[in-house]
């Protein structure tokens, strides 16, 4: 089953058209990338599977669901949960409290229950605490749970978005820049734990990166951005390849009359 | 016996909640707190219900909501309304006074969730300084709507509000004001707002119904300070519109900041000492009012979380959030600099 | 229709001191991000310096109209002195905090500065009758008689606002105010200096308000200390409703304002004020930036 399809969006603003006929589809537990250089459009399409903007043309589905007009909630609940690149925590709660607060969602009790504590109150809240600290240890976070948010170095900052994410419980889970601002030892970690949300958790990934060679080594397939156009796709070893990758890269001509 | 005892120590509340109505309640049977500071304290208690529910939307929900006042004036005239005309019809046995308080107080409870609902729904796109003056705007025109009603007194005021109103509801309905403030915070719905505060987009995109989060914080705010209306109009027992003014609403926005923007107990300090501050400075007639201006300005400046610093009262037994709570017995300790970070706090 | 006009010019008076007050409001907000909550009392204290120049210098002689213009220069410059002082004291620590604090700084600044007014002996609690700065004189064009005091406070508005425009769009000063409007750490990397910016700008802004105070109370005479209050709230709405931020905006708000309360006073006088803010509340919710605003875009 699919789990996330764009078929043949768009989006312009005024005049300019700043995606042009992206599409890309996914099954379960595919781990694809979107690269390009700054500018080209990877984060609007990003926003565009999300919901934060509507595509002028074209449609996004998740897991099979047409989401044309629906809100970012909407898309959490459709089963697709994302990070951002420059972090969004929610930096006055503690940790464990944004993990906790991705899974409003999937909260069972009503109103009337949470005024007077009736009901199955208890039994939620015992619920999502045990299910937060799961996650949290999986990624040993868990001794950090009353920290606030905003005090966690970077780089667990970073982890953090990523495990509040997945407490939505999504099938898919687009992650931008994923290894920005980090040195290479943090980057092997951020690979370690992508490949453990792939394996041990079964998501599918969509990632938006810089790091070339984070990407190249994890991916199985990469699309590739450039001034909104999809210039070139494939398994890595295509793209690594493509004289209009490196050009839209490097901007010179591989073939040199120099060289 | 032993596990009762274990249970009372971690529970006090239960015996000092009770115990500080029966101390105030006792001072004024004995004479000792005389009506003028028992009205005093009745209207603190008021304000505390207000600003409450000022941070439900301000402090918890992250909006700027300053026009508060409109919400208590809908509550205050419409359960005045409703007790004096079932008053006047006459021949009402005591016992059935109660009943009629509290259903008067119910009704201006929803009548002011329903203004809490036509106000809060066309602002939801509104950010920030515009959400601020809306607002603001809706308060005034409520204040003038009233001020041009015939039935309910308009600008000369409405009179002859039956004397409902004592301690003893006041104080329950305080309590049950930061029980219903607790409740909401430490709740999937209580952490929903603060994402929304904390960033309102992420909140989006974590499955979080922004709108819908709104409106409940806006509806269930609206509804206390109707309440707060309810209890003003049967304790001062007259009502007139200008009372509901942008003035009134900066004065909860002012026991809201000054106790601790986003804290329960922060609200319930700001409030109450604010109330009596001016009542202290009594004897300083003009002057009193200028030492509170400055006051305001000072706190600000010098101690922006508030006097509270942004702490609970453990007797609230809040889990969200990570600030050590503090204990009836540490406020009378020396307060150590409350380091907000790093804290390994209830769990 | 001459009672149209009429209120016209009525509505135009009006909108000119609301005018005059609401670029306060707009520059303070355009350059700092705050929303000013006293600036209602500059107006105040200009038009009790007004007074105060007027009655211990000039007794009771009737002044004429260059007097009067430069009695109304020296309590702008004197209020404008004043609120660099407030800015200084109660802004400047809280540049770098949520907004939300310098309201409620701004909130006790109002408090302080109108108790302390009414608490000081010499001004006291008491309304004051502000003196004829000029006497009025009536004419007639055609069946419409104007006042020709009401014609020289637009006039006189206009000029001013005319001058600010000129020097905040071709003076180097100017341009220092926008750019730190823009962006403030910018702006200081490129050598302005921000606090002198900031400084003239509530100068200017202050300024602006005594002069509107003066005008003011020379057609309604009654001062009160909290005469600053239901105005500046107008003004700020006026401010709000043209684009809080552009200056044009918030003369442009003013106008309207103006002449929309005038309409509906004659009308209806116990709903004007409530009537402005319903038609706020209705820009507001069709177009947030206000008339002349820009929309305010939140990067992802």
């Amino acid at each position: 089953m699919s789990v996330l399809k764009a078929d043949h969006i768009s989006i312009q603003f005024g005049g300019l058209r700043a995606v042009n006929n992206f599409s890309l589809e996914m099954n379960e537990k595919e781990l694809f990338a979107i690269i390009g250089p700054n500018g080209a459009g990877k984060t609007t399409v990003f926003n565009m599977l999300t919901g934060l903007y509507q595509p002028t043309e074209g449609a996004v589905y998740v897991n099979e669901k047409l989401m044309t007009n629906c809100k970012p909630y909407q898309f959490t609940e459709a089963g697709l949960a994302r990070t951002f690149q420059n972090i969004r925590l929610f930096g006055q709660a503690t940790v464990l409290d944004n993990v906790k607060m991705a899974q409003t969602f999937r909260t069972n009790y009503s109103y009337y229950n949470m005024l007077t504590r009736t009901g199955n109150y208890y039994e939620e809240e015992k619920r999502i605490t045990q299910r937060s600290m799961e996650l949290l240890e999986m990624f040993d976070l868990q001794d950090k749970r009353n920290y606030f948010a905003s005090n966690l170095p970077y780089g667990e900052q970073r982890k953090l978005e990523i495990v509040r994410a997945l407490a939505t419980d999504p099938k898919v889970i687009l992650l931008d820049e994923p290894a920005a601002g980090m040195n290479p030892n943090e980057i092997d970690d951020v690979i370690t734990l992508i490949r453990r949300v792939r394996e041990e958790l079964g998501k599918a990934i969509l990632i938006i990166e810089h790091h070339m060679k984070m990407v190249m080594s994890i991916a199985e397939y990469i699309k590739v951005l450039d001034f909104g156009e999809t210039i070139s796709e494939g398994v890595p070893e295509v793209v690594q390849n493509d004289p209009k990758v490196i050009e839209a890269y490097l901007g010179v001509h591989v073939n040199d009359s120099r060289g | 016996m032993v596990k009762t005892m274990k249970w009372l120590k971690r529970n006090s509340e239960v015996i000092i909640i009770p115990f500080i109505y029966i101390l105030i309640a006792g001072l004024q049977r004995a004479g000792i707190l005389n009506n003028y500071i028992i009205q005093v304290i009745m209207l603190g208690g008021i304000n505390i219900i207000m600003t409450e529910s000022l941070n439900l939307v301000n402090g918890l929900t992250g909006q700027n909501s300053i026009g508060h006042a409109g919400f208590m004036a809908v509550g205050a005239y419409v359960s005045a309304l409703f007790s004096k005309v079932i008053f006047n019809a006459g021949g009402l046995p005591p016992t059935s006074q109660t009943l009629v308080f509290l259903l008067a107080t119910l009704m201006g409870g929803i009548a002011a969730a329903i203004f809490g609902y036509l106000i809060g729904t066309p602002t939801l796109r509104l950010k920030g300084d515009y959400l601020a003056i809306v607002t603001l705007g809706f308060g005034e025109v409520i204040r003038s709507i009233i001020r041009i009603t015939p039935p309910v007194g308009a600008a000369r005021g409405m009179t002859g509000i039956p004397k409902l109103a004592n301690l003893f509801w006041v104080y329950l309905f305080v309590i049950l004001a930061i029980y219903v403030c607790r409740n909401f915070m430490d709740s999937s719905y209580g952490r929903a707002c603060m994402a929304i505060r904390d960033n309102e987009i992420a909140a989006d995109t974590m499955g979080i119904n922004t709108a819908k989060y709104k409106i409940i914080a806006f509806v269930t705010s609206a509804f206390l300070a109707g309440v707060a209306g309810s209890m003003y109009a049967h304790t001062l027992r007259y009502l007139h519109p200008d009372v509901f003014g942008y003035t009134k609403s900066t004065d909860f926005l002012v026991y809201l900041y000054a106790g601790g923007v986003g804290s329960i107990s922060g609200s319930i300090l700001g409030a109450f000492t604010l109330t009596a501050l001016p009542e202290v400075l009594r004897f300083m007639k003009e002057w009193r009012l200028v030492i509170y201006g400055g006051l305001l300005v000072v706190i600000i400046l010098f101690r922006p979380v508030g006097m509270f610093g942004g702490n609970e009262f453990s007797f609230l037994k809040l889990k969200t959030g990570g600030i050590k709570s503090v204990g009836f017995s540490d406020l009378f300790k020396r307060k150590r600099h409350q380091e907000l970070s790093n804290k390994e706090g209830i769990q | 229709m001459e009672k149209f006009i009429q209120l016209l010019v009525y509505g135009l008076q009006l909108g000119s001191i609301y005018a005059l007050l609401a670029i306060g409001y707009t520059m303070v907000f355009g350059i700092i991000r705050m929303i000013n909550m006293a600036h209602g009392d500059f107006l105040m204290m200009g038009a009790y310096a007004a007074f105060f120049i007027v009655s211990l210098i000039f007794r009771d002689q009737m002044i004429g109209p260059a007097v009067a213009l430069l009695v109304i220069l020296a309590s702008a410059g004197i209020t404008g002195m004043i609120g660099v002082g407030v800015e200084r004291v109660a802004y400047k620590p809280l540049r770098n905090r949520p907004k939300i604090s310098s309201m409620i700084a701004a909130i006790g600044v109002s408090l302080f500065t109108q108790n302390f007014f009414r608490a000081i002996p010499f001004i006291g609690p008491n309304p004051r009758t502000f003196p004829k700065l000029m006497k009025d004189v009536l004419f007639f064009i055609g069946p419409i008689q104007f006042s020709l005091v009401r014609i020289v406070v637009i006039i006189l508005s206009v000029i001013i606002m005319a001058i600010l425009y000129f020097f905040v769009m071709k003076t180097t000063m100017g341009m220092e105010m926008r750019a730190v409007s823009c962006d403030k750490d910018a702006s200081s990397l490129m050598g302005i200096d921000v606090d002198r910016t900031i400084s003239t700008t509530f100068f200017i802004g202050a300024g602006l308000a005594a002069i509107s105070g003066a005008f003011y109370a020379n057609s309604y005479p009654v001062l009160t200390v909290t005469m600053g209050a239901t105005l500046g709230n107008k003004a700020f709405i006026a401010a709000v409703i043209g684009g809080i931020g552009d200056i044009r905006g918030a003369m442009l708000g003013g106008f309207i304002m103006g002449i929309i309360e005038i309409m509906i006073s004659s009308v209806y006088s116990e709903l004007a004020y409530g009537i402005s803010f319903v038609f706020l509340i209705i820009i507001l919710l069709m177009k947030p930036e206000g008339l002349l605003g820009k929309p305010m875009v939140e990067k992802v």
